[in-house]
């Protein structure tokens, strides 16, 4: 649907301004060539209304050449020819409605006046088009945007959805092969243990499918599931690993989205403390400053450890969680120190606690 | 059946209780001889330089350097390698390399006792079946290399490829020049060229590959012939192929 007519609104607001543009054109042009106003409106005036309509499919026509795949030169040339043509046509079928007027009435010589106003004419319409190109290619642009945003925001939607569900659904099979590795080396030799270590894992797992559909945990809760998933891994990395959380204790009832940290500390272990060699320490601070909560997760890592870099998959989509849950009131940080890696979230305190209910 | 000696082997793995569960396995199986345990692949490299086992048992995911990495640096001397892993993504490439065998953990006492089997069959036969370069492996030529190992006796040099100003071929061997050292790898040009960035590194001359970050400018002393000069000053012969691989580059 050609965009200028598309409400009705629209197309009576466009016709009704295209009536006056006409007949003010046509006082305009009987005044510059001498004919009598009144017979200037009467030939004049129902032609460059006509005009319009020729005007109108050159829409479609910039439409099959956009600006930005072809040439300037190209699409210069091809609109003057077209413009040609339409004048030529609108010559034609003026000239025609002109011997039907003279036909009519006798003593005024219309054939005469539209010769003589046929200069301006031209000039007036290859006026019009050049506007009329520049607007429909300004009309197309606009859409374009618009369509492209449009389609951005369906996109981002729906990955932050699965993503979303990507994130809270699964565990990596790989982090359970290892758990059941770990629990068939000790079962004989450390039954004890090995018991212990069946009630982290079921409290991991029993968190991570619990909140798989709560967006909102309290900050304590959070900081658990790690550490049962870190105590996890701890029997696999042996003294490689060492852990050091702290957490400010009127914070641990603070709401934080679900599922944040584990992304980070799952992060901080495969990318940072397994690829060195020695393994190390990770350590984690949660501390309250500037009405935000604060946390801080900084591990060793050496660049040269593993064959393969991070994808970044786990941090960009934490990243989109965060934003589509805090705007730009939240921020997820990293960056590297030294032979540090270190990621810092920062979420308003306030907002946190009203989205609770 | 004639008693022999013991085969004697390595265990190679990052966690600890893999270690010792596989240690308790192999008690059970007196042909074998387990003379050391490794946490890495450094370790790994030293204990196999200096103790010379048969058979090692190696795990696939270590930090620094992984299995096959390990495999890499000291192939020409170890004759039988059984991978222990969790997962089972890396058979093929473990076959290819010529692996005894490839288990999965946990370990299965039957199937770990077959394995054993196999290497003490092939143990009595008069030629043991040499490990297979994995040079050639597809799966590993598809991604370009990050770093390049070397061995020098018991130690291995990680050197990442942006510190790598130029490799020289020499016959069988490489020699890879960093701003500090040289190092000489078992390798050759071309197939190490096809492992790194092809927008970094240009062959400008049959015998060495350039990292064009060092290259400093060009000088021509014919028309047919020209020197690089690297940031350090040092020069490299450049050509006629060569200066078109430059050319193309730059």
């Amino acid at each position: 649907m050609y965009p200028l007519f598309r409400t009705p609104n629209r197309l009576i607001a466009m016709l009704v301004g295209w009536s006056l543009l006409s007949a003010g054109l046509s006082v305009l042009v009987s005044g510059i060539t001498d004919i009598p106003t009144g017979h200037g409106l009467i030939l004049f005036a129902p032609t460059y209304f006509v005009w319009l309509f020729f005007l109108i499919p050159n829409y479609y026509m910039c439409r099959t050449l956009p600006l930005d795949k072809r040439a300037w030169t190209m699409v210069i040339a091809t609109q003057t020819w077209i413009l040609l043509a339409l004048a030529l046509i609108w010559a034609l079928l003026g000239r025609g409605y002109a011997l039907v007027l003279d036909s009519l009435a006798d003593s005024v010589p219309y054939l005469e006046y539209f010769s003589e106003g046929l200069f301006s004419n031209l000039i007036i319409f290859a006026g019009q088009f050049e506007f009329f190109v520049l607007l429909h290619y300004l009309l197309i642009a606009l859409q374009r945007g618009r369509d492209l945003e449009k389609r951005t925001l369906q996109q981002e939607l729906l990955t932050s959805k699965a993503e979303l569900r990507a994130i809270r659904a699964t565990i990596h099979p790989h982090f359970l092969f290892n758990a059941l590795n770990v629990l068939a080396n000790i079962t004989d030799s450390e039954p004890a243990q090995a018991r212990n270590f069946c009630l982290r894992l079921a409290d991991f797992l029993r968190y991570s499918v619990a909140y798989g559909d709560r967006p909102t945990a309290t900050l304590g809760a959070e900081l658990e599931h790690v550490q049962n998933y870190l105590s996890i891994e701890r029997e696999r990395f042996g003294e490689r690993l060492c852990t050091d959380i702290e957490a400010e204790e009127d914070l641990l009832e603070t709401p934080v989205p679900s599922l944040m940290l584990f992304p980070l500390v799952e992060n901080a272990i495969k990318h940072g403390i397994d690829s060195c060699i020695e393994g190390g320490c990770l350590k984690m601070r949660a501390v309250a400053g500037d009405g935000g909560l604060h946390i801080e997760i900084s591990n060793p890592v050496d660049e040269l450890g593993h064959k393969r870099q991070g994808t970044g998959i786990g941090l960009i989509s934490l990243r989109q969680r965060l934003k589509n849950r805090y705007g730009d009131e939240a921020t997820l940080q990293t960056c590297r120190e030294d032979n540090l890696f270190i990621a810092r979230i920062c979420l308003p305190l306030r907002r946190a606690s009203a989205a609770v209910h | 059946m004639a008693k022999r000696e013991p085969i004697r082997c390595l265990i190679v793995d990052d966690e600890p209780h893999a270690r010792q569960a596989l240690q308790t396995a192999l008690a059970r199986h007196p042909e074998l001889d387990v003379i050391g345990l490794c946490e890495n692949g450094l370790q790994a490299v030293k204990a196999i330089n200096e103790q010379h086992p048969q058979l090692l048992f190696l795990d696939v995911q270590m930090p620094k350097l992984d299995g096959f990495d390990v495999l890499e640096l000291v192939q020409e001397q170890i004759p039988f390698v059984i991978f222990v892993t969790a997962y089972d993504q890396y058979a093929v490439q473990a076959f290819e390399a010529n692996a005894v065998d490839y288990l999965l953990k946990p370990v299965d006492p039957k199937r770990l006792a077959q394995a054993v089997e196999k290497v003490v069959a092939r143990v009595g036969m008069e030629e043991p079946s040499r490990l297979q370069s994995l040079l050639a492996d597809p799966v590993r030529e598809q991604e370009l290399m990050r770093r390049i190992l070397v061995r020098d006796g018991s130690e291995v040099h990680v050197l990442p490829v942006d510190s790598v100003m130029y490799i020289e071929a020499a016959d069988d061997y490489v020699a890879i020049h960093t701003a500090e050292d040289t190092h000489i790898k078992l390798d050759r040009l071309s197939r190490l060229q096809k492992k790194l960035d092809p927008r970094q590194f240009c062959r400008i001359h049959r015998s060495y590959l350039l990292n064009i970050n060092y290259l400093s400018r060009i000088e021509s002393e014919s028309k047919d012939s020209r020197i690089a000069i690297l940031t350090d000053k040092r020069e490299l012969p450049i050509s006629r192929s060569g200066y078109g691989n430059l050319q193309k580059l730059l």
